[in-house]
């Protein structure tokens, strides 16, 4: 040990026989042996030139792999706590962690516990409880298992741990002796830990994005994000990109970078810690102002939306309705508020903007009340003109004042309920007749070819018209009738698909730069989200929902998720219709020939006849039975993350039909509620609108119809994300080439002039 | 400077590839003849030095059997201040 309790020696570590000794020396081409190797035992060991290691490689390269766990080792070089323990120790490290999953709520040790291991969270989120009632939550790349009296001068190896360590969520972690860790590394981690766990709180909870969140939320919200350390230049924001994170950065610098209008360069800043970039991510992905590039050497907190998402479903308050950012773009409902008022949101969507029909449309919709008005109005006059009080004429007033009543709140709500809503990545339109039927009709922006709108003079002078978004689907209109602020409408519309367009440029840019980094190897791609799942809905559970889960017509497997119709809609294909009337007719003529007493002879034979045919009846119905269910059970209607598929399969193998369409080319998604009784039972059609001649494709009888038209939307709007990012990469791939090519030309002197 | 291992023969290419799992799944006759005169089977008794520390990296080895101590000596891998009080 030295002055401080340091030990002196480290990258100490025992072999055992399976071992690669020097592997990391040679990749890591450091040149000599950062240790002193000795046998502890009579060893018998093959010794390969690293000569035919170099060409194995070379002819190889993806040996590298095999040679040393290269993905772990690159995972724990982002760890913050291990930023200054060199690559060879990384590489022990490397070796010998043991990567574990832990469940939701699971206890990983308690207060009191002897632990001899220290834990890394590569991803997930863990909760600390203390005995004082306090806790603390980590999220990745944080480290636990760990004690305040350990070293230097303390217990090394197994120490006392004075929390209890639950996983709060799906965890993955690496888990190391802690007496190993010390031996490879030279510093006793457990104080430096829990001083790092102190900064993230604090760093947090004084930045002023979250100085409404109570104490506990924002002791909470450091489990949420991802604490990193960047050992090389790394590219976190992209001007113009939709990004994804806010970023504070703990230590280390930032240059921030950005392009003018007219795409010139503006001047470069250089930033310190600690500050903060992107945090309007957090109300949803929005694009950015400026480039933001992590400095070799620096440490970051990543808050992934996501994840944000994930912290304001699970606790009681309106989390980001409390954050102190002001949003680029007037947002007209944000967070909780928004997601009540509006189910179907995906996770981060945004409402940009709400249209009601004109105050002339809430005057159509109530006609029959202004019908009864009138009825009600003569009748009172009439009543006027009678002498004396006539029980019919206030009878019939009553009974008007009531309708007209009845009529007024239905036209309300009517009114009420047709809306055309813009959110930052698709256009909806809903109409809801109270009781009667539901429709909603949407159009990615993406998808959107042109707006435009038609009015007529009356439309002119009041200020109305009906807006049209037009898309390449053969179905693929969108009427808004008696819209209201076209102009703006239509430039709100406009905008929001420009800046998804400008976002496939932004991703180019960062695949180029991803592109790059890979190819010097200077790549580290630690985790970006905390959570590993998809968000939590909010969405009420009402009893017409569990009646149709409650028929197991929904699941998912391997990311195929798989509808079958409705029970309900097998009713009318058993054929009630003929089946009942002539069996109860049968049963009737049986028994009664049966129960007959003194039956003449000549009509027993009769009577066993209608017996027989009443047991062929019967078992034609159980046949017919058997059929319509074994048919409804085959046929099922598929979505996977490329395509939906209708499966239509007759009982026996008879006969199997196949329709498939890519995710890709549905234009428009179109739900319908279309009757009372579909209202009652939760079902309906989802009408996929394709831009191919085959025109759409329809999941009819779908149990919960809002639920599916989300889930086919959401997969659309993944699957536009994955090929833009699939899109920048292939133009990207050869850049590298073209840059490598360039720079061995610049810097070999026959090609100077 | 001597080679290291000079009275050890070189291993059979053959053998080379039975004997490391990494190779396997690679095509056999590539690896053959990266491997020709490439390694060599050797036996240390105890506390023998295999190899010393700033030396050159000029062989990578493959432990079958015993054990192996590294450590090194002077400078400190780990944070150099003095920790802050948790």
């Amino acid at each position: 040990m030295d002055a401080q309790g340091q030990p002196h020696q480290s990258l100490m570590r025992e072999s055992q026989p399976g071992a690669l000794i020097g592997i990391y020396d040679y990749l890591f081409d450091k040149g000599a042996y950062r240790t002193r190797a000795r046998a502890l035992e009579p060893s018998r060991l093959l010794a390969i030139k690293v000569a035919a290691l170099s060409r194995l490689i070379f002819r190889f390269p993806n040996i590298r792999g095999k040679l040393a766990p290269l993905d772990r080792f690159g995972r724990l070089r982002t760890l913050p706590l291990l930023h200054k323990v060199e690559e060879v120790g990384l590489g022990f490290l490397a070796d010998i962690v043991e990567p574990l999953n832990f469940k939701e709520n699971e206890l990983i040790y308690a207060s009191g516990d002897t632990e001899s291991r220290l834990f890394m969270i590569d991803q997930g989120q863990v909760r600390l409880d203390g005995s004082a009632s306090e806790s603390h939550w980590l999220g990745n790349g944080a480290f636990f298992g760990l004690a305040a009296d350990a070293g230097p001068r303390g217990p090394i190896g197994e120490r006392v741990m004075r929390e209890s360590a639950t996983a709060t969520m799906a965890l993955t972690a690496f888990a190391v002796g802690h007496r190993e860790f010390v031996e490879i590394t030279g510093f006793v981690p457990d104080q430096p830990g829990l001083a790092e766990v102190k900064v993230r709180e604090e760093l947090l909870g004084n930045l002023i994005v979250f100085s409404r969140f109570d104490p506990r939320q924002r002791l909470q919200l450091a489990g949420f994000v991802s604490h990193n350390y960047y050992p090389s230049n790394r590219l976190l924001i992209q001007q113009g990109e939709s990004a994804d994170s806010m970023w504070v950065l703990v230590e280390g610098d930032a240059i921030i970078r950005a392009l003018d209008n007219t795409g010139q360069k503006m001047i470069s800043a250089v930033a310190n810690g600690p500050t903060y970039f992107g945090e309007t991510a957090l109300l949803g992905m929005s694009p950015q102002d400026s480039t933001v590039e992590a400095t070799g050497d620096s440490q970051w907190l990543r808050l992934h939306w996501h994840d944000f998402e994930e912290f304001d479903v699970i606790d009681p308050d309106d989390l980001r309705a409390k954050l102190t950012v002001k949003p680029k773009k007037t947002v007209a409902l944000v967070g909780k508020e928004a997601r009540n008022k509006y189910p179907w949101l995906l996770p981060g969507e945004s409402v940009i903007y709400f249209s009601r029909r004109h105050w002339i449309a809430f005057f159509r919709k109530n006609a029959p009340t202004f019908i009864l008005l009138g009825f009600l109005i003569v009748f009172l006059f009439v009543g006027s003109l009678l002498p004396g009080y006539q029980v019919w004429i206030a009878a019939s007033i009553l009974f008007l004042i009531l309708l007209t009543l009845l009529a007024l709140v239905w036209g309300i709500v009517d009114y009420m309920n047709d809306w055309l809503v813009v959110t930052d990545r698709r256009v909806v339109y809903q109409e809801k007749l109270l009781f009667v039927y539901q429709w909603r009709k949407e159009a990615p922006l993406e998808q959107i070819n042109n707006v435009d709108y038609e009015r007529h003079l009356l439309g002119r002078w009041l200020g109305f018209g009906t807006l049209v978004v037009q898309t390449a689907g053969s179905a693929g209109r969108i009427e808004f009738t008696y819209t209201t602020h076209i102009e703006k409408l239509r430039a709100t519309i406009s905008a929001e698909r420009t800046q998804r367009q400008q976002q496939v440029v932004a991703e180019s840019k960062m695949q180029i730069h991803r592109q790059l980094e890979r190819r010097l190897d200077v790549a580290v791609a630690p985790p970006s989200r905390v959570y590993p799942g998809e968000i939590q809905t909010t969405e009420p559970e009402t009893w017409r929902r569990k009646l149709a889960r409650g028929t197991a017509v929904h699941w998912d497997e391997d990311g195929r998720t798989t509808w079958r119709k409705h029970w309900i809609s097998l009713l009318p294909k058993i054929g009630w219709a003929w089946i009942i009337p002539a069996f109860g007719v049968l049963l009737g003529l049986v028994a009664w020939l049966d129960w007959w007493e003194g039956i003449p002879e000549q009509y027993v034979v009769a009577s066993r006849a209608f017996q027989l045919l009443t047991v062929l009846l019967i078992l034609v119905f159980i046949a017919r039975l058997a059929w319509v269910i074994v048919d409804w059970y085959n046929d099922t209607y598929e979505l996977t993350d490329n395509e939906i598929v209708n499966l239509r399969k007759l009982p026996f193998g008879l006969r199997e039909d196949r329709s498939t369409a890519p995710l890709g080319r549905i234009q428009n998604v179109e739900m319908k509620i279309p009757s009372p009784i579909h209202l009652i039972f939760d079902y309906g059609n989802v009408v996929c609108h394709t831009a191919a001649e085959g025109g759409a494709v329809i999941f009819y009888a779908v149990p919960n119809p809002r639920a599916v038209a989300e889930e086919i939307t959401a997969r659309i709007q993944r699957l536009q994300r994955r090929s833009q990012e699939q899109d920048a990469r292939n133009r990207a791939k050869d850049l590298p080439d073209w840059f490598e090519m360039y720079s061995r030309l610049a810097e070999d002197p026959t090609t100077q002039n | 400077m001597a080679e290291l291992y000079q009275d050890v023969d070189y291993l059979e290419p053959g053998v080379v590839v039975a004997q490391l799992n990494f190779l396997q799944d690679l095509d056999g006759e590539d690896v053959k003849q990266i491997f020709t005169q490439a390694v060599k089977d050797i036996q240390l008794h105890g506390r023998e030095l295999l190899h010393a520390q700033d030396e050159p990296v000029e062989y990578v080895w493959v432990l079958l059997d015993g054990k192996i101590g590294e450590v090194r000596r002077g400078g400190r891998t780990g944070p150099a201040a003095p920790v802050p009080d948790a």
